[in-house]
Formats: C-alpha cells, structure tokens, sequence
C-alpha cells in the first residue's frame, strides 16, 4: 500500500515511511504530500512529509519526519529552546512539542535534549554539543541511550489557551467610537 | 464533480464550524489539493504559501474565547531570538525556523494576516509583544463590530517567494573529522 502512497517521493522520505511503517504499522491518514500516523505511544503524531527540509545541525541531513508529543514549555524557556534547535518546534496553544529529522531516533535524542534544556535547565551550548557527539556514537558500542528512547514521560496539561483581553468595557468603548449605539 | 459536491464527501462528517470554514476557504481559493479525514490543504493560494483547515478544533482564549481551526502560513525569517516573542504575544503564531516558514492559527483568514502582520512587525522591532497585544486584541474587536482595516485585509508587507532565503539550515557543533589513512603505512594519519 504504501508503495502507491509515496509514489513519486524521494528516497530518503519513502525511507522514513518504510521505517516508520514497519514499527507502527500503516498510516491513518494519507495525501500526495504527507502521511500521518496518530497515537502511536510514545508519539501523539507521526507526520512524514514528502518535502525535504535542509538541516545542518547536528550534522548535514534532511528533516522528513516529524514526531510530536504533548510536553509544556515555560514562557521563560522558549528562548534557549530555540536557540538550541530550528526543528524542535513548540506549539504553545497546543501544547505540543515536535521535532523534525531524518529519522526517528534523530528526533527522540532532539527531544531528550529539548525537555533537559526546558524542564532541566541544561545548558544550550552543552545541549548542542551532546547532540553532535550522541549522533557520532551510532553505531558503536558507546551509543549514547539518548538516542533509543523518550527519557522523559510526555504528558498533557501543557496547552496555552492564553487569556482573553477583549473585555465588556473594550466592547463598548469600541462600539461608542463607531457611532454603533446611535439609534437608527 | 462540483466543487460544492467534493465538499460534501469530504467534510461532510466534520463539525459545522469545521465545514463551513472549509466551504468558506474554498469559495475563496477554489478546491483543496489535498484532501484528508483530518484536514485540507491549499498550496499557494496566494498571498499565502500554503493553508490548512483542520476538522479538529483547538481552544484558544485571546484575544477572545474562539476554536482555532485555521491555519496560514507564510516564508518569513524569524531570528532566533524573536522566536519567544513571538510566542509570547500569541500562542497560536508557530515558528518553523529550519525550513523558514510561520504559521498563524485561528478560526478566520482575516484574524491571520492580522496575526502575521503583528509577527512581522514584531520580528522587524517596529513594536514590543504588548504593542504587538494591544494592537491585535483592539484590532480583532474592530474587526468584530465590521471595522474594515488593513491589517485584516491582507498583508501589509510584500511576502517574500519560495528560494528567499528565510530559512535557517544552521551549522553543525563542529567539522566532522573524518580519519584519513596516511598512504603506505595503514596507519591513521
């Protein structure tokens, strides 16, 4: 079946969709460009695209597949979350956090580090510099178990609605300045 | 096939909110070009670079309770240290730096381009995230009474094409050293 999904796709995107599909089973959703995966624990999301985003951190690859979980991230943390990678996306209102590599233990090592720097306070610098090496250490005997398994329990109750600002008294003052509440 | 019988098999079983802002999307853009049990998908329906209309609805407070449903997205360069300004003046406008893209999140188009012309104007420093709360939180209920502004128009920048340069590949820790074997030796080098 997914042979005719991803028809067409590039290699190393028909690659995380092999992959993916061998540990997941099939997608739940599919279009032309994407195919998405839901609640397949640990992840709440699975998306692999068939656009290829160019990354260079922590080495030269491509991002193809996304893996999302629910995990908060305090206001006065999103700085040095950004800072520490471009595809590890957080969704505030959502409370989702994701991150987009080539593959899904690329992703499991961004969010290791992600939740240390967020919810640990890890340093960004020594958060990038321990991406770099865990990557170097894949295929050997030292493989950096950062690389094989969420370290932290993703969990809800991260979600922002924010609050709302328009009030009653806004309201009014705005319909004063348009002349609504002049009779007809 | 009408467009309108395409919808029906499509979003037939979304909730109201969910296929009227689908039927609305389309009577403006035309049909989707992808179509899942989840969401629809127009690629460049310009000015836009891409929107999205999700059938499952999230719940967002400001500047007023609403379900954003959805989504605009346009290439847009936002520096790293932007990126939690941006957050903290609407949790709804997400930042995909690597591939240079932002998305707003709402459940109107109007209320988007306002979003994004916020997050340009913050990214670009002509205000500060209260400025940028402020203007949007007055900004939408103008748009509520059916105040025409231009911010709710369309966008009040020139958005840049696709190849502008707005993403952000990054850079490796450090060069790969990759070991050499010095000729003759079977020694590294």
């Amino acid at each position: 079946m997914n042979a005719q999904l991803t028809e067409g796709w590039p290699s190393t995107a028909k690659a995380a969709v092999q992959a993916t599909t061998d540990k997941y089973g099939p997608p739940d959703e599919a279009s032309p460009s994407v195919l998405i995966w839901h609640h397949r624990a640990p992840w709440k999301r699975v998306v692999v695209s068939r656009a290829m985003v160019p990354h260079r951190f922590p080495h030269a690859h491509v991002d193809v597949v996304r893996h999302v979980v629910d995990h908060p991230v305090p206001m006065d943390r999103i700085a040095d979350l950004a800072r520490f990678s471009g595809s590890v996306v957080y969704d505030r209102t959502r409370g989702e956090l994701s991150a987009h590599c080539e593959d899904e233990e690329g992703n499991i090592l961004a969010l290791n580090l992600a939740h240390d720097v967020v919810a640990g306070g890890l340093d960004v610098e020594a958060a990038r510099r321990r991406c770099h090496e865990a990557i170097e250490t894949r295929n050997s005997e030292r493989r950096d178990p950062y690389l094989d398994r969420l370290a932290f329990e993703p969990g809800g109750g991260g979600a922002d609605p924010d609050e709302a600002t328009i009030d009653g008294e806004m309201q009014d003052r705005l319909r004063r300045a348009l002349g609504a509440d002049r009779p007809a | 096939m009408t467009v309108a019988d395409m919808l029906d098999r499509v979003v037939g079983d979304w909730p109201a909110e969910a296929s009227e802002a689908a039927r609305r999307t389309a009577a403006r853009y035309g049909p989707p070009d992808e179509a899942m049990p989840s969401r629809l998908v127009w690629n460049h329906p310009l000015p836009w670079k891409r929107l999205v209309v999700n059938r499952d609805p999230v719940e967002h407070r400001f500047p007023q309770p609403h379900q954003d449903r959805i989504e605009g997205w346009i290439d847009l360069e936002v520096p790293r240290e932007s990126t939690a300004d941006l957050a903290a003046f609407n949790g709804s406008v997400r930042v995909e730096r690597t591939h240079g893209e932002v998305a707003s999140t709402c459940d109107v188009e109007a209320v988007n381009f306002l979003a994004v012309n916020l997050a340009h104007d913050l990214v670009k420093g002509r205000i500060d995230v209260e400025e940028a709360r402020r203007e949007y939180t007055e900004m939408v209920a103008g748009h509520l009474m059916g105040r025409p502004q231009p911010y709710t128009s369309g966008f009040a920048f020139e958005p840049l094409g696709a190849g502008a340069g707005t993403a952000d590949e990054d850079r490796p820790v450090a060069p790969h050293e990759v070991p050499t074997v010095a000729r003759g030796t079977g020694r590294r080098a």
